[in-house]
């Protein structure tokens, strides 16, 4: 296991580079660079822009070299951990643009992760061993509402609910006005703790909607299978038949979704980002990809495909844990 | 009532309440299951053999199937107990499932949990029931493994279900169903997955074992030929009902019931040169049985009266009862 563990790190590294190549060129792809819309904005603001200006420019961004010769100076970047040079933020390095929001990223994708999962599968399971109960119909009722609402709705709705209704004052962002620049304190957390709720609730929806539905199915399917029946049989309590016998057996889709859900939290939030004004990267990649800010979005991305690798091998690891027929050799 | 009756089921009705409509699973069954006796009951699929068994069980699924009358008394303990009258999830019934009266399956292969060790499924029966720590446990898994019949015990104890093979498996449900000494063991089609030299070995293996644990069977199959391997005493079931019990001598060669001589003139006998001669016809829908006897429309000694009203059973002899008109003028039963 350990082996095999070691092979699959090993692996993402080849992995990484394609993804990296590929990245880069899809994100050179769209017509025109980051100095031309640059140009274009000076010129609409009515600034003199001459061509040996332009010509400047380009040079010291060194956008007239080919493909490869500009990758190469991007990933050169890669040991030293700067990634390049964001032109929106002034040339800043992109690590230091990411890493502001990269806390916030996490926590906020995690918090999301766990909310999917503690909320998700007991009420998948609750809603199986029910079936055709009005609990069991409310439950599939709601889940395909969570499913099917937009998220960023779902986020006007509770900010507009919150406001109006229980005078919660604003629920954007993570922290209230007097705690954004304020160093990290116990009150800071507690408040931090106030506002993460709504985002975890926002993009948690859909995702348990999907578990609960996920879990329900495999485990109503489960639970018609011969030893489920050896397990009642030996006349052991119908609790312990559903948790130990049945569940186990039935959660290896959940869990292969929820590791696919990693990634899916950041580059899905950007809309839900904005809306509640999070200081997420999911708006910073938006930003760097209208403005083609190349290096900082072909960061982001490739931060993303980590996640999807990370989130895929948690995802087997706890298969192999569930499941003795699993095995990595 | 004898004192080496174990347990007696009498006019058990189960229905399933289908979208389709009332299916009377099992409608109106008697019999008794003696000590240390096996019982056959034969039939062919969808007769209500195996929901008879899984009423004994009070496993009946929720929430179509309701044990809608009858009784099923357990005579093993000291004063007899009425299991219909149980609530299926009760401390008492849990006390006699898998303790009292344990039950095998038909398919070895999907029988036992994937995700755990053979060793962790029978010693969870160990420990529920006789309250034993996991060491003990543990050991009683290994020499339960050792009595089926399996080679280097302290191994397969460890290993999962899918590195043995069927008859294997087979063996672990036996071991994993007589581990807490059982007095009936009821199994449900507990060869028909399996090889004919391993479903061999597996009957060999019960009925030794039945010796040595001095417990009941009720063997439910639809192969005559295993019936008559094992058992003393058959039911005959077709469409819910019991045509014809007997002792397994005059099922074989005095059977009263035309139900009966039909099954016995479609299985093959090695070396006679006859003509197999299937029943005519199919099973009929159980959500649209004719009047009358269910059988008529297949049996090819039906009178008119076969197609009005439902035959009673009649007592041929003191043990064969035939619920055939045919027999009318013996004495009734029901």
């Amino acid at each position: 296991m350990l082996n095999y563990l070691f092979r699959r790190v090993l692996i993402m590294i080849p992995m990484l580079f394609f993804i990296s190549v590929f990245v880069f060129f899809l994100i050179q792809l769209p017509p025109g660079s980051y100095v031309e819309s640059y140009i274009s904005q000076l010129r609409s603001q009515g600034a003199e822009v001459t061509e040996s200006q332009v010509q400047t420019i380009i040079q010291r961004y060194g956008l007239n070299q080919p493909f490869y010769i500009q990758y190469i100076s991007w990933v050169k970047t890669f040991p030293s951990g700067h990634f390049g040079g964001s032109f929106l933020y002034g040339g800043r390095r992109v690590w230091d643009v990411i890493a502001e929001y990269l806390g916030f990223t996490l926590l906020v994708a995690f918090s999301t992760q766990l909310f999917t999962i503690i909320v998700g599968i007991p009420i998948g399971i609750y809603s199986a061993t029910h079936q055709y109960t009005i609990q069991d119909h409310i439950v599939t009722f709601l889940g395909f509402i969570g499913l099917s609402i937009p998220n960023f709705l779902l986020a006007l709705i509770l900010m507009f609910v919150g406001y109006y209704y229980f005078d919660m004052g604003v629920l954007a962002g993570l922290f209230s006005d007097e705690y954004i620049e304020a160093s990290w304190s116990i009150g800071r957390v507690i408040d931090l703790l106030k506002h993460l709720w709504i985002p975890v609730i926002v993009l948690g929806t859909a995702g348990t909607a999907g578990s609960i539905r996920v879990m329900r199915g495999n485990l109503l399917d489960t639970l018609n299978l011969q030893y489920v029946q050896t397990a009642r049989a030996k006349g052991l309590k119908e609790s312990i038949v559903v948790y130990k016998h049945a569940v186990r057996n039935a959660i290896h889709p959940v869990i292969m979704g929820l590791g696919m859900n990693l990634p899916m939290l950041i580059s899905g939030a950007t809309i839900v980002s904005i809306v509640l004004s999070l200081p997420t990267l999911g708006p910073i990649l938006y930003n760097a990809l209208m403005s083609q800010d190349m290096y900082l979005a072909g960061t982001i991305l490739l931060f993303q495909s980590v996640l999807l690798l990370i989130g895929n091998l948690l995802a087997d690891v706890a298969l192999a844990v569930v499941d003795p027929r699993i095995k990595y050799e | 009532m004898s004192a080496n009756i174990l347990l007696e089921v009498n006019s058990l009705k189960t229905y399933f309440h289908n979208e389709v409509g009332l299916v009377k699973a099992v409608d109106n069954v008697s019999f008794k299951v003696k000590k240390g006796e096996t019982l056959g009951i034969v039939g062919e699929s969808g007769c209500g053999k195996s929901v008879t068994s899984l009423s004994i069980m009070n496993l009946v699924p929720q929430p179509r199937g309701v044990i809608e009358g009858g009784e099923i008394i357990y005579h093993g303990y000291d004063n007899p107990l009425e299991i219909t009258t149980l609530n299926s999830q009760s401390r008492d019934m849990r006390n006699i499932r898998g303790n009292r009266i344990a039950m095998i399956f038909q398919e070895p292969m999907t029988s036992l949990n994937p995700v755990y060790t053979v060793g962790e499924q029978i010693m969870e029966s160990v420990r529920l029931h006789q309250k034993r720590d996991n060491i003990k446990a543990r050991a009683r898994a290994i020499e339960m493994l050792k009595l089926v019949g399996l080679p280097a015990p302290e191994q397969i104890v460890d290993e999962y279900p899918h590195e043995l093979s069927g008859g294997m498996r087979q063996r672990v449900m036996i071991g994993m169903a007589l581990s807490c000494n059982p007095d009936l063991l009821i199994a449900d089609e507990p060869t028909t997955a399996l090889d004919v030299t391993i479903e061999a070995q597996i009957l060999d293996l019960m009925e030794e074992l039945q010796d040595e644990f001095n417990m009941s069977i009720m063997l439910i199959t639809h192969d005559l030929e295993v019936i008559g391997e094992m058992s003393e005493r058959v039911i005959v079931m077709y469409t819910g009902k019991i045509m014809e019990k007997a002792n397994i001598d005059d099922i074989f060669h005095n059977s009263k019931h035309p139900y009966t001589q039909g099954l016995l003139n479609s299985i093959p006998q090695i070396g006679a040169n006859k003509r197999l001669i299937p029943i005519e016809g199919s099973v009929p829908d159980l959500t649209d049985l004719p009047s009358g006897c269910y059988f008529a429309p297949r049996c090819n000694q039906a009178k008119e009266i076969c197609w009005v009203d439902e035959p009673p059973e009649y007592s041929i002899t003191e043990v064969q009862k035939a619920k055939c008109w045919l027999y009318d003028g013996k004495e009734e039963l029901s």
